[in-house]
């Protein structure tokens, strides 16, 4: 009983966050969070494999072109946008992969990080479908009647927050299923061991390809939620700077769980930075991001979530995943 | 045929992606890891240039070696303060706190040296006439500059003790270490080097383009690329990605228009496809 | 007569102009415990490496149970039942033993990822079953008592143990051992002869290439002897310690 007890508070406290404010600044900042944290737990479900990438904005803005571009051109909802964002993303993950991760180590997160540059590139120049800088203007959810309930997306931000929670809500069991079953065995084994793991019978491909289809599913989704919260989507909506910005606070979060060291992560470095931004000198923002990362990695190497059992000088059980140089074999 | 000039500014480009490829490509072949604020040196080299040169008006030849040495210097910093004692943790903790000093180098060079663009003026101003055509100065030295630099990276690293060192430490640390190779002597030297010929590489490009805290990632994906087509680990890799990055990008916006952009990139996906080491890399199972 | 279990027909592989192995050949029939010696250098660990599928660029042909398995990936070759062990550390090392234990089970496991995945009745049986699966494992090489400590922290010897409880685990019919008693003490010689011999009798088919040739004459009725990847002997212990090449290349320079 006991290990239900916090996560059951958390979500409570959540679910009535709109109780204790409605400003539309704070709900936006926590909904964004709420987005980088679906990108974050993907990326760290990745990073537990062993490979780091650095393109995971690619699959946020390809999520936020396909909602956008059928939301708007076919006139399907919202909802349907979202899935087919999901769908979208997950299918270039899956060819990427295939592509890519028989790379692995730093030729992974180059080739991502190139990747992420090449949609770019896509969504700037192909004009007649992504109408280049200009950029799309996906609109806002319909208001949906229920009785007498109408929830309207316009005038309030209280029913995305919603929408928000429930999309972390299932990116977060379906990663932390997985990570606790035996898929979570077979990525920390390929993780610990890759030479190992494929002598007892693992496919390596097989399960980095599932993973990185899986993260850039929600990957995607969270990207296509983001551009109809906006209102836009153009080529740098989501650019490289964000997929470094997702990796960075992955490792500030913490790697050793996917879902609260994500959670942590975003919340702090994107809402809490956007919560300071006007506070701030152009220039700072980055300046501190920068100091926190190299004073998480050096002083904290668990990551905030790990600052609970470093106060208390328990036994840290992981710092960050081990991730390869790139295989030398003889032939 | 293209117009010579073409030709002209193809070379250009790719004596500049060869200069901070090979940098990059130096650094990883020792250390195992990609720096990559590389192009946040290169950005911060361009400001040096432009306060001593451009404001200062110290001469544009002593400026750009005072660009490099300080730039190399900040790279042995890097690699001394942070990197070296993060490596036996393994490759991601050196990496992240690259990729973090990206953000630090861009929020210090904001803060300080301002969001704005700043135009350095020509170092060598005029024209040169060869036969029937025409090229600036500028460009000339640029890539006269270049060639000499790259030539000088290969006597230093093929006939020195300190390139056998380096060799050495490349191929296999611990054996180089137990012939009297001091790995952590190497790995400053090779820092110095890598992260000056990005102080170099920003010298030259600063009079050509504008400066300003951004101007950073864009080197370092072309660099990236140029190392993945050549072959990670191989500076003669380097240089012929960053040629056939430098050329090919020339031409084909002759030719293409924006989409040139893309064809970098679909080079290196052919690349990737049909030999994944790159091209002078060495083939994995 | 039995078809061989495994077939090694004409098995060369080059690095540059070194070749590490020579068209080599070699039948195994089932259940046959066989030693593989030879100097060091004269190419028993590529033999391995060819037959694990680690090298999957070779010439010749390698056939399991009839089948032609070369050019298979190692996941391929191990998923039909082939299983090995390492002659350096390769372990898990960042899990406890135990753990190493249970990711060896992923061949056998009867659940499929959806099952685990929805967390059913069936997986969690099935989780401990092979819980205590390993740890009966982890009796016969003697570290039921560390299966909570973490491998990259065991010593030397039990490291070789537990790679070789792992091997086990995967349930395999053809196991490659390669020198599984090098650098390990006395009493774990021992443990590990004992063990071999056992397995033997249940019926795998066990090749052991190994540096110590005492222990290997003792527990393989069939001995190859390499050299410079040429198969310069085959034979009972007796045919091959007293064949003239052999002593030569191999015997003559280890007794002096």
């Amino acid at each position: 009983m006991k290990k239900v007890i916090p996560p059951v508070v958390g979500l409570i406290l959540v679910l009535c966050f709109p109780l204790i404010t409605t400003d539309p600044f704070i709900l936006s900042l926590v909904i964004e969070a709420g987005v980088w944290a679906i990108a974050v737990m993907g990326f760290v479900a990745i990073l537990r494999t062993g490979e780091f990438s650095l393109g995971q904005a690619a699959f946020m803005a390809i999520g936020g072109y396909a909602s956008a571009l059928v939301t708007i051109n076919l006139g399907i909802p919202f909802w349907f946008g979202l899935v087919v964002a999901g769908i979208a993303a997950a299918l270039v993950a899956l060819a990427l992969g295939v592509v890519v991760l028989r790379l692995g180590g730093i030729y992974f997160a180059i080739v991502t990080l190139v990747f992420g540059e090449i949609v770019r590139i896509v969504a700037s120049n192909w004009q007649s479908l992504t109408r280049g800088a200009t950029g799309l203007t996906p609109s806002a959810p319909s208001t949906i009647h229920i009785g007498n309930i109408t929830i309207d997306f316009i005038a309030s931000k209280v029913p995305f927050y919603y929408v928000m929670v429930v999309l972390v809500l299932i990116a977060a069991v379906v990663f932390w299923r997985a990570d606790r079953s035996r898929l979570g065995r077979i990525f920390r084994s390929i993780a610990s061991n890759e030479l190992l793991a494929e002598h007892m019978g693992i496919h390596l491909m097989k399960y980095k390809v599932i993973i990185f289809a899986i993260a850039g599913f929600f990957t995607g989704i969270a990207g296509a939620f983001f551009c109809h919260f906006t209102l836009f989507m153009g080529p740098t909506t989501f650019d490289v700077w964000d997929s470094i910005m997702i990796l960075i606070m992955g490792i500030v979060g913490g790697t050793s769980s996917v879902v609260l060291g994500p959670i942590i992560g975003a919340l702090v470095l994107s809402a809490g930075g956007g919560y300071l931004t006007s506070a701030l000198m152009v220039g700072m923002k980055p300046l501190i991001y920068g100091i926190i990362v190299i004073v998480v990695v050096v002083l904290l190497p668990g990551g905030l979530v790990d600052l609970g059992r470093y106060i208390s000088r328990a036994p840290r059980i992981s710092s960050m995943p081990a991730v390869r140089r790139h295989k030398k074999r003889g032939d | 045929m293209p117009p010579v000039a073409v030709w002209m500014d193809g070379l250009l480009l790719s004596s500049i992606y060869i200069l901070i490829a090979s940098g990059l490509v130096l650094v990883f072949s020792i250390m195992g890891i990609v720096n990559f604020a590389h192009g946040q040196l290169y950005m911060l080299g361009a400001f040096l240039i432009y306060y001593m040169f451009a404001r200062a008006g110290i001469n544009y030849f002593v400026s750009l070696i005072i660009t490099a040495v300080a730039i190399g210097l900040l790279g042995i910093a890097i690699e001394r303060g942070l990197l070296r004692p993060l490596a036996p943790n393994g490759l991601l903790p050196p990496v992240v706190v690259t990729l973090g000093l990206i953000f630090l180098f861009e929020g210090i060079a904001t803060l300080f040296f301002g969001p704005a663009k700043k135009a350095v003026p020509s170092a060598v101003p005029g024209v040169s006439s060869i036969g029937a055509l025409t090229v600036s100065n500028e460009k000339l030295v640029v890539v006269a500059i270049a060639v000499a630099v790259m030539i000088g990276l290969y006597f230093l690293v093929s006939h020195t003790r300190m390139g056998l060192a380096m060799r050495a430490s490349a191929q296999d640390p611990y054996t180089a270490s137990l012939y009297g190779v001091r790995r952590g002597r190497t790995l400053s030297q090779t820092m110095f080097i890598g992260c000056a010929l990005a102080g170099i590489a920003a010298s030259l490009m600063a009079p050509l383009y504008f400066v300003d805290p951004w101007i950073g990632l864009t080197p370092l994906i072309m660099a990236l690329l140029a190392i993945v087509i050549g072959g990670l680990g191989s500076v003669l890799g380097a240089v012929v990605g960053g040629a056939l990055l430098g050329f090919s990008g020339t031409f084909l916006i002759y030719y293409l228009g924006p989409w040139s952009e893309l064809t970098a990139f679909l080079i290196v996906i052919a690349v990737l496809l049909l030999r994944p080491e790159g091209i002078f890399g060495r083939p994995r199972a | 007569m039995a078809m061989p279990i495994l077939e090694l027909r004409k098995l060369t592989k080059r690095f540059g102009n070194l070749i590490a192995l020579r068209e080599f050949d070699l039948d195994i029939n089932q259940g046959e415990l066989i030693g593989v010696i030879g100097p060091n250098g004269s190419g028993k660990t590529t033999l391995f490496n060819l037959i694990s599928g680690y090298y999957r660029r070779f010439e010749g042909e390698i056939i399991y149970r009839g089948k032609r398995i070369s050019g298979l990936r190692s996941d391929q070759i191990a998923r039909k039942g082939i299983a090995r062990v390492f002659q350096s550390y390769v372990l898990y090392e960042d899990a406890t033993v135990l753990e190493n234990i249970t990711r060896c089970f992923y061949l056998i496991c009867k659940t499929n990822s959806w099952q685990s995945f929805f967390n059913t009745s069936r997986y969690c049986k099935e989780e401990v079953t092979q819980r205590a699966e390993a740890e009966e494992l982890l009796q016969p090489v003697g570290l039921a008592e560390f299966r909570d400590s973490l491998a990259g922290k065991l010593p030397y010897g039990y490291c070789r143990l537990l790679a070789l409880a792992m091997a086990l685990a995967t349930n395999p019919t053809l196991l490659l051992l390669d020198e599984p008693m090098a650098g390990i003490s006395h009493e774990e010689k021992g443990l590990v002869i004992n063990l071999i011999k056992k397995l033997g009798d249940q019926g795998i088919t066990i090749m052991l290439v190994e540096h110590d040739v005492k222990a290997v004459v003792d527990i393989c009725p069939r001995l190859v002897v390499l050299d410079f990847g040429r198969k310069i002997a085959d034979g009972s212990p007796e045919e091959v310690t007293t064949d003239r090449k052999v002593i030569e290349a191999y015997l003559g320079v280890e007794e002096g």
